[in-house]
């Protein structure tokens, strides 16, 4: 319970301090509602107290660092039940039927799981019943031990609303509750101390035998919701990242010494470092999708006050991948495709151990990511604990490029959709890869019409980026739909567009095959001839404007009509003054497709003028204005010409004609009433050419005089349309 | 139903050249017309002038005008401004138009553009431009028919197989027998007309493992063929009897309505006795 407000201590939320003086009008009894024990938590005790800190350090060493566990505990599918795997043997120790609702925790010599009824603990070498013990408050929160001492924390609420509690359990019953209007975090026990995180800035230390408080660290640049024993020393932290309770954390800074986090960069499926106790309600259900879509990894000590990752690795789980991932950047060492979905993962020294869905154990290579070891439970489960130890690991060599390579790639293929996050996560790592061979892997993503579609959009992309591979690229292009050959039409854009990037003009003749090849989708088109201008290899001018002739007047689709919009375009990147006069032709056509008539018209004129400028720099040469007035003429080629007007809209809309009569409407409107018999509404048609009135209808008649001259007055927008345009539009009261 | 639009909308006697083109483009219909007086190199006459203007205007009537008075000119001359006119780009009425129009001219020359035609973009013109080449089997014909057997939409396909038969493609052969493997029907009847003797075994060993329907065009044609050896058509008869199903049996019937004494009398006669084996 809260008590009164302390200097030293944080500002305390205003329900605490309601609180705090219905404690002082009711005395000390409400300290007697925790069971009469000392407080804990108390708002007057002090953070971050040196001689305490000191008390705490010298309390942790004593205890000495616990060796690894070596055995792993599981929750099986239906019908549910707990079982106990040594890590050494493989062999399964012991299974009993339990209602388990929470995944399972390794807690000191106990098990623990909660159910409907209650925390169960069982023993953790023999499964017989140690203990059951109520949540008073809320949802199972967290629960660490040591030895025969087991401490866990239940919460519920939020903020200024949290209530929880810590609970003690001593061999097979609890020896104390403390209760706080905070939420708490995931406690453990070292030897014979009691760390419990709490209200996101607080560990506190509390003596397991008394129950009473004897140290707390408050810090001010982090969070703190899991405190965490590992092989060498205690670490606090949080899904942001952790570091060892040492003296410099204990002076309230957890990021000035030795602190672990991960880039902030997204994962695959976003697991965190920690789960985020502050911000998610309790510990995952023994069904949660959680548990195979996570991180397992392990804290070590790094030397120099430094703290990393065991192995310097963090084993990504994604269902049944297992990616390898430098802490620093996320850099790829290897991937792993497993048969079954993981559920569970731990990092030990020297590798990471895994426990599938089927009840398959293996631990994998730091480096190499090889399985080192194996075994079977024929435990079908849904969520498993593994532990640090276990004997099997053996980190290995990395593996070479091209193991590498397959491995992106046969992630990348996997067919699950589930998947598609980590083998987006593949593509980008394969188009990272300087090989040849990942080109034509990519090819082969970008290409299979089975590939999901977002993995085939990545692969495609990615393919704009390869620097080598070009051979593949172009056998790729080489080929063709064919009913008959039972061939399909290759992703032509995204292949054009590497070509392109790649300035490979051995692609341009299979480019301009594909154009005529009707069997190639309309929807490649436009990548297509975008990558053709680019490649400005000038043979492609003719059948580009062959192209554009043939179709200008035939939209079959839009994409089609996509591709013959920037034919134009392309045409002046090649500057395909031969084409002036097809490009003439489309432009003046009013059979063909408006915008591609809009773009040929563009192109058109400045094509015009650069030929008009390279006539000009050769009449000047021939007349011997010498070499300054050519490069000049050269160089005025060269720049870009002059922006051609500003595109006209296709036609007079009626949000067009509104706006031009704006400026007199209210005049308009003023006419409806002029006459001797006032009017709703008239009907006005207009005629308008080149922005002009050129005649003006009013129904009813007697209106002419008064609207015509108003509208006469305005100007309206040209439009793309050569001819006069007939509007009409109505003109109401309101 | 297009045809019959464009009968409606053009004069009699372009009417006239859209029936020759339907009729050459039936299965049926095996020898393409003979080239009218081909083009000479002289300048064009008033009414292909003419008609060139009215085709280089803005107005789909005048575009349609010219096609058609160039259909009724019916000489060499106006394939030149048609072709012309194709590959400046035309909506697809005009465009089918005047693909009709180049069939009812006859004119190899017009065989380069219908060529290009058969890869269009849109598939009713690459039928269009295949019967059109059945028509007038220019020169490449074959290569771009046989490419079409591999076409994506199947009407392309089955008007490929059907041109490649009509103009005699007999190199042809083993992409249609490719294609009749991919349940292509329209192969069947080509190969039928292109088939010799030595041949036909390849055929039977078709009998019994694919339908009847699809393989049964190819055997009529085979044995109305008087190119055939008549001990050939009897092995396709016994082989027929050997198979006897009442479809079999039903076919033999109409072939002996449809083709009667052509058939010889031997062929006939075992037509009739199979007809006899047969149960129903």
């Amino acid at each position: 319970m809260m008590a009164t407000s302390s200097p030293t201590s944080p500002p305390p939320p205003h329900r605490a301090l309601l609180l705090a003086l219905a404690l002082g009008l009711l005395g000390s009894a409400a300290l007697t509602g925790c069971g009469g024990a000392p407080a804990a938590f108390s708002t007057r005790y002090p953070d971050n107290a040196h001689d305490d800190i000191a008390v705490l350090l010298r309390r942790l060493e004593a205890a000495g660092n616990r060796p690894a566990g070596t055995v792993a505990v599981g929750i099986t599918a239906e019908p549910k039940k707990v079982y106990a795997v040594d890590m050494t043997s493989g062999r399964v120790l012991w299974e009993s039927p339990a209602a388990a609702t929470s995944e399972p925790i390794i807690a000191g010599e106990a098990v623990v799981f909660d159910t409907a009824s209650g925390l169960v603990g069982l023993d953790l070498k023999s499964g017989a019943p140690r203990f059951t013990a109520s949540l008073e408050v809320g949802k199972l929160q967290g629960a660490g031990g040591d030895g025969p001492l087991v401490a866990f924390t239940d919460t519920k609420g939020g903020g200024t609303l949290a209530r929880s509690e810590l609970v003690l359990v001593r061999g097979a019953s609890v020896a104390w509750r403390r209760e706080m209007d905070a939420q708490i975090g995931v406690p453990t026990v070292i030897g014979n101390t009691v760390l419990v995180p709490w209200a996101s800035q607080y560990l506190s230390a509390l003596d397991a035998v008394s129950g009473t408080e004897i140290a707390r660290i408050r810090v001010g640049d982090g969070v703190i919701g899991h405190a965490l024993p590992e092989g060498d020393g205690v670490y606090i932290g949080s899904n942001h990242g952790v570091a060892p309770i040492t003296a410099s954390v204990g002076s309230g800074q957890i990021r000035s010494g030795g602190f672990f986090g991960l880039p902030p960069k997204d994962l695959p499926g976003r697991p965190q470092l920690l789960r985020d106790v502050y911000g998610e309600a309790g510990v995952q259900t023994a069904e949660s999708a959680r548990h195979r879509i996570r991180l397992a990894w392990q804290p070590v000590q790094a030397g120099a006050g430094k703290v990393g990752a065991q192995d310097n690795t963090v084993y990504l789980v994604f269902y049944r991948f297992v990616l390898a991932l430098d802490p620093a950047d996320y850099a790829l060492r290897w991937i792993h495709v497993h048969g079954t979905d993981i559920v569970g993962a731990t990092g030990q020294a020297g590798g990471v151990a895994i426990a599938d869905a089927k009840g398959g154990l293996a631990t994998l290579g730091a480096a190499s990511g090889k399985v080192v070891w194996q075994a079977d439970t024929g435990k079908a489960s849904t969520v498993v604990h593994l532990p640090r130890g276990g004997g099997h690991v053996e980190a290995g060599q990395p593996p070479s490029s091209d193991e590498l390579r397959e491995g992106l790639l046969a992630a990348a293929q996997d067919a699950d959709t589930r998947l598609v996050p980590a083998r987006l996560w593949a593509v980008d790592e394969l188009s990272k890869t300087k090989d040849a061979t990942a080109t034509l892997g990519l090819i082969g993503l970008c290409d299979d019409t089975s590939t999901a579609a977002p993995v085939k959009a990545q692969a495609c992309a990615s393919l704009k980026g390869r620097e080598i591979g070009a051979d593949h690229l172009l056998t790729a292009l080489g080929r063709h739909a064919g009913h008959l050959e039972g061939t399909k039409p290759p992703p032509v854009a995204a292949l054009a567009k590497a070509a392109a990037s790649l300035n490979e003009k051995r692609a341009v003749p299979l480019l301009v095959t594909h154009l005529a090849d009707a069997q190639t989708p309309s929807r490649e088109l436009r990548g297509l001839v975008e990558s053709l201008a680019k490649l400005g290899d000038p043979s492609a001018i003719e059948p580009l404007t062959r192209f554009l002739q043939l179709y200008h007047a035939d939209p079959i689709d839009e994409h089609l009509v996509g591709a013959l919009e920037v034919i134009p375009g392309a045409l002046v990147d090649l500057e395909a003054t031969t084409s002036i006069e097809a490009l003439r032709a489309v432009a003046s056509d009013q059979l063909g497709s408006e915008p591609v008539r809009a773009k040929a018209e563009e192109a058109l004129k400045i094509l015009e003028a650069k030929k008009a400028l390279a006539e000009k720099a050769a009449a000047d040469a021939a007349a011997g204005k010498g070499g300054d007035a050519a490069a000049a003429a050269e160089q005025a080629a060269a720049k870009k010409p002059d922006p051609i007007d500003k595109p006209r809209p296709t036609h007079l809309s009626t949000e067009m004609i509104n706006s031009a009569l704006l400026p007199v409407r209210k005049e308009l409107r003023a006419c409806l009433t002029k006459g001797p018999k006032p009017h709703f509404q008239a009907r006005v048609v207009l005629v308008i050419e080149d922005g002009k009135v050129l005649m003006v209808s009013v129904v009813p008649k007697e209106l002419q005089a008064c609207v015509e001259p108003l509208a006469r007055a305005q100007t309206f927008p040209k439009t793309r349309v050569i001819k006069a345009e007939r509007v009409t539009y109505t003109l109401k009261r309101k | 139903m297009q045809y019959r639009k464009l009968e409606r909308r053009l004069p009699a006697m372009f009417g006239l050249a859209i029936a020759l083109t339907l009729a050459l483009s039936s299965p049926l219909a095996a020898k393409p017309p003979k080239a009218r007086k081909t083009a000479k190199a002289k300048a064009p006459s008033a009414q292909v002038v003419t008609a060139a203007k009215l085709m280089a205007s803005s107005k789909r009537e005048d575009v349609e005008a010219g096609i058609q008075s160039l259909g009724l000119l019916g000489t060499a001359e106006a394939t030149p401004p048609l072709t012309e006119r194709i590959r400046a780009g035309l909506p697809p009425d005009l465009l089918q138009t005047a693909i009709l129009t180049l069939v009812a001219l006859g004119q190899k020359e017009a065989g380069p553009v219908l060529l290009e035609l058969s890869s269009h973009r849109r598939a009713a013109v690459r039928v269009q431009a295949i019967e059109a080449i059945a028509s007038l089997n220019p020169d490449g014909a074959e290569a771009a028919l046989s490419a079409a057997l591999s076409d994506s939409d199947a009407k392309v396909r089955a008007a490929a197989a059907n041109a490649l038969g009509t103009i005699g493609a007999k190199g042809a052969l083993p992409r249609l027998f490719t294609a009749l493997d991919g349940g292509n029907m329209e192969a069947s009847g080509a190969i039928g007309k292109l088939i010799d003797g030595t041949e036909v075994s390849r055929l039977m060993a078709y009998l019994g493992k694919t339908p009847f329907q699809v393989l049964a065009s190819a055997l009529g044609e085979t044995l109305q063929r008087p190119d055939v050896d008549v001990s050939v058509k009897l092995q396709i008869v016994a082989r027929m009897e050997e198979v006897g199903t009442r479809e079999v049996k039903a076919f033999l019937g109409d072939l002996m309505g449809v083709a009667g004494d052509a058939l010889g009398q031997k062929v006939s006669r075992a037509i009739l006795r199979a007809m006899q084996e047969i149960p129903d």
